[in-house]
């Protein structure tokens, strides 16, 4: 592997990384569906993924 | 050389950066949501730690793990009443009509069944949430059937045609009193049986009083106890029914 090839995989794994962490933070705000949610970032991470979200409740609803 | 970070360097961040990924989707998957009531070990901090610059961004909810109580299930008893029409005369089920009794479940049972009384409800609902059930969904009750002056239903609706064939008809019991609160479990029968109707009639989209139908002679029914209380629109709100109080 080149030296360009690893910093080429080290850049996807640092966007994957990015994903998942926007996920994460979705999750605390609870933004479950839609626009900049856990699961837009889980398709975006797994593009074709088929998910089936199901939105938890809210203590405060 | 380059000044950026080495290869070896970048790893060690990204591994450190998966790491505390893990961790955050650990601190999900057990409920450590804030901050304030896990300290570091909450994905809340998990996240600051990742993205510095998420610093006071982040407007955290904190999900539960507690799925909602099941909606009521319809535990229909079939009472029976000689009084209804056969069938619907052709015409769809567009309107569920709440009643109040004036009385008890007991005695409704035992009017409905009396072939006299020539009325009947599909539906009659306990205080205590009992479910008891006259007439078919299929037939037209004795109900709501008198069009009188100043209706809303022609307006509503659309058509005069007698109210009976178009509805179903749930009586609520009452003790006798217009003061009698409807019950936390009296409102899940009424919800109950009212699912099931849209189940039937899958037309349905107005939930309405007895007085939109009869506003002179039934002027108080349903009553306060349902419009008062707010039940009767949370009703519409649960069915996802237009309401006509």
């Amino acid at each position: 592997m080149t030296e360009d090839e690893i910093q080429q995989a080290i850049a996807v794994l640092q966007q994957q990384q990015a994903l998942q962490s926007a996920a994460l933070k979705a999750a605390l705000e609870a933004r479950w569906t839609g626009e900049d949610s856990v699961d837009a970032y889980v398709k975006a991470l797994t593009p074709g993924i088929d998910t089936a979200p199901e939105i938890p409740l809210y203590a405060d609803g | 050389m380059a000044d950026g970070p080495s290869i070896q360097q970048q790893l060690d961040l990204l591994k450190e950066q998966q790491a505390a990924i893990s961790a955050g989707l650990n601190a999900m998957n057990e409920a450590r949501w804030l901050a304030a009531d896990f300290g570091a070990d909450s994905l809340e901090a998990i996240l600051y730690g990742l993205n510095p610059n998420w610093a006071g961004q982040i407007s955290a909810r904190e999900p539960l793990y507690v799925r909602p109580p099941a909606p009521p299930e319809a535990n229909v008893v079939w009472v029976g009443s000689p009084n209804h029409y056969q069938g619907r005369a052709g015409w769809p089920v567009v309107a569920i009509v709440v009643h109040t009794m004036a009385g008890t479940l007991a005695s409704c049972d035992s009017w409905f069944q009396n072939p006299a009384s020539q009325v009947s409800s599909h539906y009659g609902i306990g205080l205590q949430g009992q479910q008891h059930q006259y007439v078919k969904l299929a037939d037209g009750s004795w109900a709501n059937g008198i069009l009188e002056p100043g209706n809303q239903w022609v307006t509503i609706v659309g058509n005069s045609a007698n109210p009976n064939y178009q509805t179903v008809t749930i009586e609520t019991e009452d003790n006798g009193s217009g003061a009698t609160a409807v019950t936390d479990a009296q409102y899940a029968g009424t919800l109950a049986v009212s699912r099931l109707a849209m189940q039937t009639y899958p037309a349905i989209q107005y939930l309405m009083s007895h007085r939109t139908i009869s506003p002179s002679s039934r002027s108080a029914c349903c009553g306060g106890r349902w419009w008062d209380s707010g039940r009767f629109d949370q009703l519409a709100a649960d069915l996802g029914l237009q309401a006509y109080p």
